[in-house]
């Protein structure tokens, strides 16, 4: 600011009690007493008789060279408002775009953020990406990820590719080429996918479900337990259960405002390719038993590459491509051995305001899990409705009891609720794995009533083209 | 709001300028500071994880109470004093008789203020205090000693000679006429109301409702107001305690633990006696949503009007009141700063030649890395997971996992204090200081004295002292520092878990005053054995006491104890004690035994480079700090507290 400017910024003050001054400065106007000026500051600069005293403006010198300076307070640690101001505003804008990429993902998974956020986000990113602004950042998170647990990010890329790259790297490793393509398995029996281990495969075909050993607590499976975060409370029960029976070593991996539709923003079939089934065996964990959920977030519209530019949720084409995914997802989980067993659970009944087509969803999972021998579907529906047959936050226990399994946002499950799936999810594991070593059986709080079972056929959605 | 977002940045960017440029306009500027903090509260761009009902909540019992609130306001001021908005000519000749005799009360004597309790000053940042030192908040350490003292002090000392305190003194509690000091609580009710049912119509996806409690908010500030200025009212002629005045100060406070309570222990208390209750046929549970920052802002209205009560204080203007209850930098999370400490900085007029940005940066930095990334790291790598299920773990991470968990409550909590007192400071108001490296404590009273300092200050001054402190005999020493460690579990949640936590070091204070009282003294073992021997001792019991803090249930603490003393070692689960971990553990419990001079130092450095500097360490240090920190924020320990 020049001092021209300043003094064109001087006006009195309005009556106000107490001593009167002047304004100076258009961004912080100053205040206060008249008094001499502090000892040891530089020079006053000439001024008019009617001027405050200060010998130091609000923006410090009076040119932008200052900005390169030192500062040179009379005041020790501190600077004048304008000043940091510019110092303030300054480095966020460089730290906005030095973090845009972190930036734009976290605005992109936020649920129902507006537009408007998510448009500024995305285009800073741009800007960012094409000043390669974003380089330092990425290189640094590249360098410190595994160190501190954040996970690899992942690439937008679709999901055949993934599951075709597999294919190939399968038959490059020598290892057992997958079976026929998935849709020409003759699909099993029973409304999971799997024929209960008590009951008789059908004669006819041959029975391709996976060999898995019993756990015993000096042999347990490797169980994986991951999806979006309504995985989490399920995760964490069937970790508690583990502690007891000593079957199973749990690893929960649920990550929040993911699902199958956003790849952009997490890429779940990526990362499963990649990291936790590598082909090879390698560095992933590689589990015995895989249990996965996912519906929460994927009830929205599907962007797509140009020209297509994204499907509308509910559409035929929406549920095509969304089904591709799953598809693809559970194809890229069939272990070449055949001794991994996959359980899908379909997403649990949510308050009708908060997920819409969950519906769809769920007879997309279960229409896909039946074409495979090596996917168990847990339909969670009928354990989470009341008596009515609609969602309830509260339902009654195996112990008669009302009890709140779901958490307050009537999505997620609390706690209970976990402890409620896990124990289903368990009884179901135990018709394909032998559980016997360590049988384990709820608190009667924990589950539900032993009434209540899966709905036999999950029927199609509202506007659901049937699967052919 | 949340401090680490890029809303609060935004507004931050905008309160600031704005603040400095109305700084020299008293009202305009205290109407901005009110402005600004209801948006805050409201936080209403914040388009949150939604069920997407659209919805208005019509709670008629938080309006009529709001209401009620602002006309008993008004009321008081206009009955309780003959006229409003000036004093009574009676009124003004015994403020004048008083001002003569030297009896000016401390909020109306920055200087005299700043002279006593708070040993560094409320306004550090105004050009009249040439004793600043910013750091030095601290209270008298001796716990009980200092209210004491207060309560026998001789008014003379306070502001003698002090011109513009006693003209501050003579001027009208309530700058208006009054005919607005009648309109303006409802005014600003309506208004505030109907600016809710814009907000709520242009987000009715909001779930958690919270806007409706900006009332409750102002309905206690102005609840709180009225109370004070009738206790004001109730005092005798020389600000001496009547029976009328302590009365009034009863009621005060039963209102606010009525607010408290209700909406933070209903829900536990029918949930305790849920058996008892569906025996007589009543409907459970109630699903009561907590205020955020409920517990902070019920508290510091009490410490006013019991302050008033005692005749330490002068009711001061709604307005600034207000202000005071609603300022957005410390209503979340603390720290719960006193109106003696917080109202003369209103009426100072800092020099913005003079902003203290290297303490202010160097606050908000350090706070931010360890709010964002440490407490977020330690939650993610060991503390969420072994706390969900201890069983699955052995007992090296279980270890790991308390250890953890007391640098995770630390980093958390101190960070967001440091970042609130920095934002404030940025805008020239200075908040006392919160922590002091509590883990270097080497006794649970020196824990107290340097964890949330500004708690443990209240709980002595407002409930320890009045149970009697240590001057009602020996036994009743005990009990009461147990109750007040209690009553102080309790304010922390509604769960067994927090009594206990406050049991355990109530208890434990009470055995170390015991032990001390006898065996005090080496008796001939080296002095850095014995306090080496301090420090393990105390940190061992605070780290236990954290670990009914941290979970869920009493079962789920013992099993954590249970897995740590008995548990497998080859249980799996010791990849997540990674030697990252072990040294982030490690280095920030050594830092706790740093000088603060050494930062200090370089705050004064930094602040001196050229400013062009300044942006670009500052912007490489918020690039940093997102880049190690969680995809997502993950919530504030203290939010709902």
């Amino acid at each position: 600011m020049t001092s021209t400017d300043r003094t064109r910024a001087e006006r009195p003050r309005p009556a106000a009690p107490g001593p009167t001054g002047q304004a100076q400065g258009a961004g912080a106007p100053a205040a206060g007493k008249r008094r001499p000026a502090p000892a040891g500051g530089p020079p006053a600069p000439p001024r008019p008789q009617d001027l405050p005293d200060y010998v130091e403006a609000p923006l410090g010198d009076s040119s932008w060279t200052a900005f390169f300076k030192p500062v040179r307070s009379s005041k020790a640690g501190t600077m004048p408002a304008g000043m940091v101001l510019v110092v303030v505003v300054a480095a966020l804008l460089v730290a906005m775009f030095v973090s845009a990429d972190s930036i734009n993902r976290k605005a992109s998974s936020r649920r129902n953020n507006s537009d408007l956020r998510k448009t500024t986000a995305n285009a800073v990113a741009s800007v960012s990406e094409a000043l390669k602004l974003d380089l330092p950042a990425k290189s640094v998170d590249d360098a410190v990820a595994p160190y501190i647990g954040h996970e690899r990010k992942t690439d937008n890329v679709s999901s055949d590719d993934i599951v075709a790259q597999r294919r190939a790297r399968e038959a490059a490793a020598g290892e057992t080429a997958a079976p026929a393509p998935a849709s020409t398995t003759p699909p099993t029996t029973g409304a999971g996918g799997v024929a209960p281990a008590s009951s008789a495969p059908p004669s006819t075909a041959p029975d391709l479900r996976p060999k898995l050993p019993a756990p015993t607590p000096d042999k347990p499976l490797k169980l994986w337990v991951g999806g979006d975060s309504i995985a989490y409370e399920p995760g964490i029960a069937m970790t508690n259960i583990a502690a007891k029976t000593k079957l199973f070593n749990v690893t929960v991996d649920s990550r929040a405002s993911t699902g199958l539709t956003r790849p952009d923003f997490f890429n779940w079939p990526q990362y499963l390719d990649r990291d936790i089934v590598p082909i090879g065996g390698g560095a992933g964990l590689n589990p015995d038993v895989m249990i996965i959920m996912f519906g929460g977030n994927d009830a929205q519209g599907i962007p797509m590459p140009p020209p297509v530019g994204g499907y509308l949720l509910g559409t035929p084409e929406w549920q095509k491509e969304y089904r591709q995914r799953v598809g693809d997802t559970m194809d890229l989980l069939k272990s070449t051995k055949n001794d991994r067993l996959v359980m899908w659970i379909g997403a649990p009944i949510m308050s009708s305001k908060s997920v819409q087509h969950l519906d769809q969803l769920n007879y997309i999972y279960y229409t896909e899990a039946k074409k495979r021998p090596w996917v168990v579907f847990l339909d969670s529906w009928s354990y989470f409705t009341d008596p009515a047959g609609v969602y309830n936050r509260t339902l009654t226990g195996a112990d008669g009891q009302p009890h709140v399994v779901r958490a307050k946002d009537d999505v997620h499950l609390n706690n209970l609720g976990g402890d409620w799936l896990a124990a289903e999810a368990l009884a179901k594991l135990g018709q394909s794995i032998d559980l016997s070593a360590a049988p384990f059986t709820p608190d009667p709080d924990k589950a539900p009533p032993p009434d209540i079972v899966e709905r036999a056929e999950v029927p199609p959605g509202d506007g659901q083209v049937p699967d052919a | 709001m949340l401090f680490p977002t890029v809303d609060f940045a935004v507004f931050f960017v905008i309160v600031f300028t704005g603040s400095w440029m109305l700084r020299p306009y008293a009202k305009a500027w205290r109407w901005f500071l009110l402005a600004a903090s209801c948006v805050f509260y409201l936080d209403p761009f914040n388009p949150v994880a939604t069920d997407g009902s659209r919805f208005f909540t019509f709670n008629p019992v938080v309006v009529l109470l709001t209401l009620g609130a602002g006309l008993a306001t008004a009321a008081v001021l206009k009955i309780g004093f003959g006229t409003v908005g000036g004093r009574s000519p009676a009124d003004r000749a015994q403020a004048e008789a008083l001002a003569e005799a030297g009896e000016v009360l401390s909020v109306a004597s920055p200087r005299a203020g700043a002279s006593r309790r708070v040993a560094a000053g409320p306004n550090p940042v105004g050009p009249d205090d040439p004793a600043t030192d910013p750091d030095r908040l601290r209270d008298d350490p001796d716990l009980e000693g200092e209210l004491a003292r207060d309560l026998e002090r001789d008014p003379a000392d306070l502001g003698a000679g002090d011109d513009a305190a006693r003209e501050r003194a003579l001027a009208p509690i309530v700058p208006s006429t009054p005919a607005a000091c009648f309109w303006v609580p409802l005014v600003v009710v309506a208004g505030l109301f109907a600016g809710n049912v814009v907000v709520n119509n242009a987000y009715p996806e909001r779930p958690d409702q919270s806007s409706r409690f900006l009332f409750l908010l102002l309905g206690v500030a102005f609840a709180n107001q009225a109370f004070a200025q009738s206790v004001f009212a109730a005092l005798g002629p020389h600000r001496e305690r009547t029976a009328a005045s302590r009365w009034l100060v009863r009621i005060a406070v039963a209102f606010d633990l009525f607010v408290l309570g209700y909406f933070k222990y209903t829900n536990w208390f029918l949930d305790v006696f849920s058996t008892i209750a569906e025996k007589f046929g009543l409907a459970l549970p109630l699903n009561i949503i907590l205020p955020i920052a409920i517990s902070f802002f019920t508290f510091q209205a009490i410490s006013y009007v019991v302050d008033v009560g005692r005749g330490e204080l002068r009711p001061i203007p709604l307005l600034d009141f207000t202000v005071y209850l609603t300022f957005f930098a410390h209503v979340v999370a603390g720290p719960i700063v006193r109106v003696k400490e917080f109202a003369p900085q209103l009426n100072a007029r800092p020099d913005p030649r003079f902003v203290q940005s290297a303490e202010a940066f160097e606050l908000i930095f350090r706070g931010l890395f360890k709010k964002v990334v440490i407490s977020s790291f330690m939650a993610a790598q060991i503390v969420d997971p072994v706390f969900a299920a201890p069983g699955a773990f052995d007992r090296t991470a279980v270890l790991f996992a308390i250890l953890g968990y007391a640098v995770q409550i630390y980093a958390d909590f101190s960070g967001y204090t440091d970042i609130a007192i920095g934002v404030a400071l940025l805008l020239g108001i200075r908040f006392p200081q919160n922590f002091d490296a509590p883990y270097r404590s080497l006794s649970l009273q020196d824990f107290w004295r340097r964890w949330h300092m500004t708690l443990s200050r209240w709980l002595r001054d407002y409930l320890y002292i009045p149970l009697g402190g240590n001057r009602v005999g020996y036994v009743r020493t005990y009990v009461n520092l147990f109750l007040t460690m209690l009553l102080g579990g309790l304010w922390h949640g509604a769960n067994w878990t927090f009594l206990i936590w406050g049991a355990i070091h109530g208890v434990g204070l009470g055995l170390e005053r015991f032990v001390k009282e006898r065996w005090s003294g080496s008796h001939g073992v080296p002095r850095v054995v014995v306090g080496v021997l301090q420090w393990i001792l105390t940190f061992s019991i605070v780290c236990g006491a954290w670990v009914f803090f941290r979970a869920t249930s009493i079962p789920n603490a013992l099993e954590m104890f249970s897995q740590l003393l008995h548990g497998s070692t080859n249980l799996g689960g010791t990849s997540r004690v990674t030697w990252v971990l072990v040294t982030v553990i490690v280095l920030m419990i050594a830092s706790q035994f740093v000088p603060p001079k050494i930062p200090e130092r370089i705050s004064i450095v930094f602040a001196n480079t050229p400013p062009i500097l300044q942006v670009l360490c500052a912007a490489a240090g918020l690039a940093l700090i997102n880049v190690l920190g969680p995809e997502g924020i993950a919530p504030f320990i203290y939010f709902q507290f």
